[in-house]
C-alpha cells in the first residue's frame, strides 16, 4: 500500500512542475538577473575622478571632502582617486582620449552638480559616480534645510545620516557572515517550493475521502483501516517532499554558491519540518476548500503564491512595510514566518531561534494533523 | 438460497429531494439483481447506502446476515464493488492498480499475485498491464475498473452502470464477465438504465423510479403486470377501416395502428391473437408480406407503470 502511495506521488506530475521545475527555474532567473549585479560590484575597482570648481561654496568644500573620504575602500584599497583637471575643455579632452585613464569629471557650480563621463566607459563608474552624487544632493539638501528652519536639529540629522551609511555593515557578533538582499530570494524561492507541497496534502485527503475522488470511493469501500491509509498517504509523501528539499539544498549550495552556513544541520532539520508542516496545512486546505481535487488545488497555489510574495519572494522590503503597518499578517503568514526562520538560521549563530522556530512549525503541523486524521477517518458521507 | 442482502424501508433525503423513499429489497446467494431505473432514479444512492458510504434517514440494511455499518470490516472483505465511474488512480499502471486495490483486502503476497493474474486474465488486460489508464480506450478503462472490483474474489459484487460509454463489443464481454461470476456462485447487484442488459442478466429485480420502487419481481412476473403481452406486426398495403375495424372487434386486441403498409396490433394474453388476425386479412383478401409477434420489453412494463420511457436515447 505504501510503495503504491509512494509511486503515485513520485508519478504526480503537478507537483514536479509547482515544487521542483517552477522555483528552480526562477532561481535561474535570479542567477541571470543578479549574476551580473554580483559581477558589477565585484568588479568596481579604482575609478580615477577630478573636480572642477566653477564657483566656490559650502557645497563644492564639503563635496571636494566627500570625495576625498571615499579614496579607498574599505580594505584599503584604491576606490576613487582624484586626478587634477585645469578646466572644462581639458575634462572634454582627456575624456575623449582613449589613452587618458580619466573616467568621470564632476563639475560643480555653486549648488549644481553635473557628471562628465568618459565615451564608452564602464557602466559601474556611471552607477558609482551618480549614486555618489545623487545622495551628496540629497543630504546636502536635507542638512541645509535643517539649518535653515531648526538649526538645533542639524547634529541628529547628521548622525541619522551617518547610521544609514552605517546599515549594510555588519556586526561579527550576531552575523555568521555578512547578510546579503540578493540571497533572501533564493532563500524566499525555497520557502515557495516547499509551501508548494500543500497540494500533495490535498492529495492526501483526495486519496481517502470518497466525496472528493472515485479511488477514494473504493478505497472506502474496503476493510482496510481508515488510519493505516491516511497514515500511508501522508508519510510516502513526507519521503517525497524530504528527496526534494534534499535536491533544492543541494542545488542552492552547489549550483548557486549559496551557503547554508555553518548551521546547515539545523537548515537541513528546518526544511524538513517545514515540508512537513506545508504537507498538514495542505490536509487542512484539502478538508476545508470547496469543489474538485484540481480546483482544490489550484485555490491552494494561488494562497501559496500570495503568501509568498508577502513574505517578499518578489520585493525583499516588503515584509518590513508589512511589519509597520500590520504587523500581524507577518505574524500568521506561514511564507514570512519559514523565511524569518531559515533567514536567520543562515545568518544568525543562534540556534535559540532555531528551537523556537522549529517548535511552533512542530506545534502547528501536529494540530493540523490530528485534526485532519479525526476528519479523515470518518466513513459515512451526506453525499457523493 | 440464503439472504445476502435485505433493506428494509430505506429513507435518504438530500435536503427537500427524497432520493429512496421506503426502498426495500432483498437479494439472495448466488442470483443477479438487477436495479432499472432511469438516471436520478436513486439506483446509485441506494448501492452507496448499502455499502455504508452515504448517511440514510431511516431503515436497516443487513448484509451476510450482519448490520451493515461503515465498520463492519467483515463484512467489507467479502464485498467488490465496481462504481460507475472508472475509480482507478491515473498515476499507478494497469497491474499497479489491480494490486493495490486487491492489497487492501489481500495481504498474503503470494495469493494476491495469483488473484491479481487472474482477474487480469478474466477481462483480458494481459497486453496493456504497464499502460497507464489515460491511455486505454473507455472500454478498456471498464475493464479495468472490473479487474480491481473482483480481483479479490468477493461472495457478493456490485456492478454499478459498468457498461456505460462502452462500444458494444465491450459490453458484450463485460456482460459474458458477469454471467460467468454468477455460473461461479458470485452474488450479483447490478443497475443500469439499460434494459436489454437487465433483461439479459437478471434473475430477479426491481425497477426505481424517483427513489419508489415501482414494480418487483423476475421478468415473467413483471411483463404478466402490464396489460399488453404481445405485439402483433404485420407488412400488408391497402388495408381499408372495415378490416381494421374487425380486428379490434377481436377479443384480447386493445391497441390498433395502421399507416398505410405496416400494421401494429397490441394485443393483451391469448393463444391465438395471430391466428385471429391472419384470419380477418384473409378473409378480406389481402396479401400479407410478414407477419411477426414480439414479446413486451421491460421499456414496455415501465412505460406502462409511469406513463414515460425507461431511456430517452
Amino acid at each position: 500500500m505504501f510503495k503504491y502511495y509512494l509511486l503515485k506521488s513520485i508519478r504526480e506530475t503537478q507537483f514536479w512542475f509547482w515544487s521542483l521545475v517552477f522555483p528552480l527555474a526562477l532561481m535561474t532567473c535570479f542567477q541571470v538577473a543578479f549574476g551580473n549585479i554580483y559581477e558589477m560590484e565585484n568588479s568596481i575597482s579604482q575609478i580615477n575622478v577630478a573636480i572642477i570648481v566653477d564657483q566656490e561654496s559650502m557645497y563644492s568644500e564639503n563635496f571636494e571632502m566627500t570625495i576625498d573620504s571615499l579614496s579607498e575602500n574599505d580594505k584599503g584599497e584604491p576606490f576613487l582617486v582624484k586626478q587634477d583637471v585645469a578646466n572644462i575643455e581639458e575634462a572634454h579632452e582627456l575624456l575623449l582620449d582613449e589613452k587618458s585613464d580619466l573616467d568621470a569629471v564632476f563639475v560643480v557650480d555653486g549648488e549644481n552638480m553635473e557628471i562628465l563621463l568618459k565615451k564608452d566607459g564602464r557602466t559601474t563608474v556611471t552607477m558609482v559616480t551618480k549614486t555618489i552624487a545623487n545622495a551628496y544632493q540629497s543630504n546636502y539638501s536635507i542638512i541645509m534645510d535643517a539649518y535653515s528652519t531648526d538649526p538645533s536639529s542639524v547634529p541628529a540629522i547628521i548622525e541619522s545620516i551617518s547610521e544609514d551609511i552605517e546599515y549594510t555593515t555588519y556586526n561579527d557578533g550576531i552575523y555568521t557572515r555578512s547578510p546579503d538582499n540578493y540571497e533572501w530570494y533564493y532563500i524566499s524561492t525555497i520557502i515557495m517550493a516547499l509551501l508548494f507541497n500543500v497540494t500533495l496534502g490535498i492529495g492526501v485527503v483526495s486519496d481517502t475521502r470518497a466525496d472528493i475522488s472515485v479511488g477514494a470511493m473504493r478505497v472506502s469501500v474496503s476493510p482496510a483501516r481508515k488510519l493505516k491509509l491516511i497514515l500511508s498517504a501522508f508519510f510516502s509523501r513526507v519521503i517525497c517532499v524530504w528527496i526534494l528539499s534534499g535536491i533544492h539544498l543541494l542545488v542552492l549550495n552547489f549550483v548557486f554558491k549559496i551557503s547554508l552556513g555553518k548551521n546547515w544541520i539545523l537548515v537541513v532539520l528546518f526544511v524538513m519540518l517545514a515540508d512537513v508542516f506545508a504537507l498538514a496545512i495542505g490536509q487542512i486546505f484539502g478538508l476545508f476548500m470547496k469543489g474538485s481535487l484540481s480546483q482544490r488545488e489550484n485555490k491552494a497555489t494561488g494562497i501559496v503564491m500570495v503568501s509568498v510574495f508577502l513574505s517578499g519572494e518578489m520585493v525583499s522590503n516588503l515584509p518590513g512595510i508589512i511589519e509597520a503597518k500590520f504587523p500581524i499578517l507577518n505574524a500568521i503568514n506561514p511564507a514570512t514566518i519559514l523565511n524569518m526562520g531559515m533567514y536567520r538560521l543562515i545568518y544568525f549563530d543562534q540556534p535559540y531561534d532555531f528551537f523556537i522556530n522549529a517548535g511552533k512549525i512542530l506545534v502547528v503541523s501536529l494540530l493540523c494533523l490530528v485534526i485532519s486524521v479525526i476528519m479523515l477517518r470518518r466513513e459515512k458521507y451526506a453525499s457523493l | 438460497m440464503a439472504e445476502v442482502i435485505k433493506v428494509e424501508n430505506l429513507v435518504k433525503r438530500y435536503k427537500e429531494l427524497i432520493a429512496l423513499d421506503h426502498f426495500n429489497m432483498s437479494v439472495k446467494e448466488g442470483e443477479i439483481f438487477g436495479l432499472l431505473g432511469p438516471n436520478g432514479s436513486g439506483k446509485s444512492t441506494a448501492i452507496n447506502c448499502i455499502l455504508s458510504l452515504l448517511e440514510y434517514d431511516k431503515g436497516a440494511i443487513t448484509i451476510f446476515g450482519e448490520k451493515m455499518t461503515p465498520r463492519a470490516y467483515s463484512i467489507k472483505s467479502k464485498i467488490g464493488v465496481v462504481p460507475q465511474e472508472v475509480s482507478v488512480f491515473e498515476e499507478l499502471t494497469v497491474y499497479e492498480n489491480i494490486d493495490f486495490f486487491c492489497g487492501l483486502y489481500i495481504q498474503d503476497k503470494a495469493t494476491r499475485k495469483r488473484y491479481v493474474q487472474e482477474a487480469i486474465d478474466f477481462v483480458e488486460l494481459n497486453d496493456f498491464l504497464k499502460f497507464r489508464p489515460k491511455k486505454l480506450s473507455g472500454g478498456l478503462k471498464r475493464r479495468l475498473n472490473i479487474a480491481c472490483g473482483i480481483a479479490h474474489k468477493p461472495k457478493l459484487i456490485f456492478f454499478d452502470e459498468p457498461t456505460v460509454a462502452v462500444d458494444p463489443q465491450s459490453r458484450n464481454k463485460i456482460l459474458e464477465g458477469i454471467e460467468t461470476l454468477r455460473q461461479n456462485g458470485t452474488t450479483v447487484v447490478y443497475t443500469s438504465h439499460y434494459m436489454e442488459e437487465v433483461e439479459r442478466l437478471a434473475d430477479h429485480l426491481i425497477i426505481l423510479d424517483k427513489g419508489t420502487i415501482i414494480a418487483e419481481g423476475t421478468i415473467d412476473e413483471l411483463k404478466k403486470m402490464i396489460k399488453k403481452s404481445e405485439l402483433i406486426t404485420v407488412e400488408a398495403s391497402g388495408i381499408e377501416d372495415d378490416a381494421l375495424n374487425k380486428i379490434r372487434e377481436l377479443k384480447n386486441i386493445f391497441n390498433v395502428n395502421y399507416d398505410g403498409s405496416i400494421l401494429k396490433v397490441e394485443a393483451g394474453s391469448g393463444k391465438h391473437n395471430v391466428v385471429d388476425i391472419i384470419s380477418v386479412l384473409q378473409n378480406g383478401g389481402y396479401s400479407m408480406k410478414r407477419v411477426f409477434s414480439e414479446q413486451p420489453t421491460l421499456n414496455d412494463v415501465f412505460l406502462e407503470l409511469t406513463g414515460k420511457q425507461l431511456r430517452d436515447d
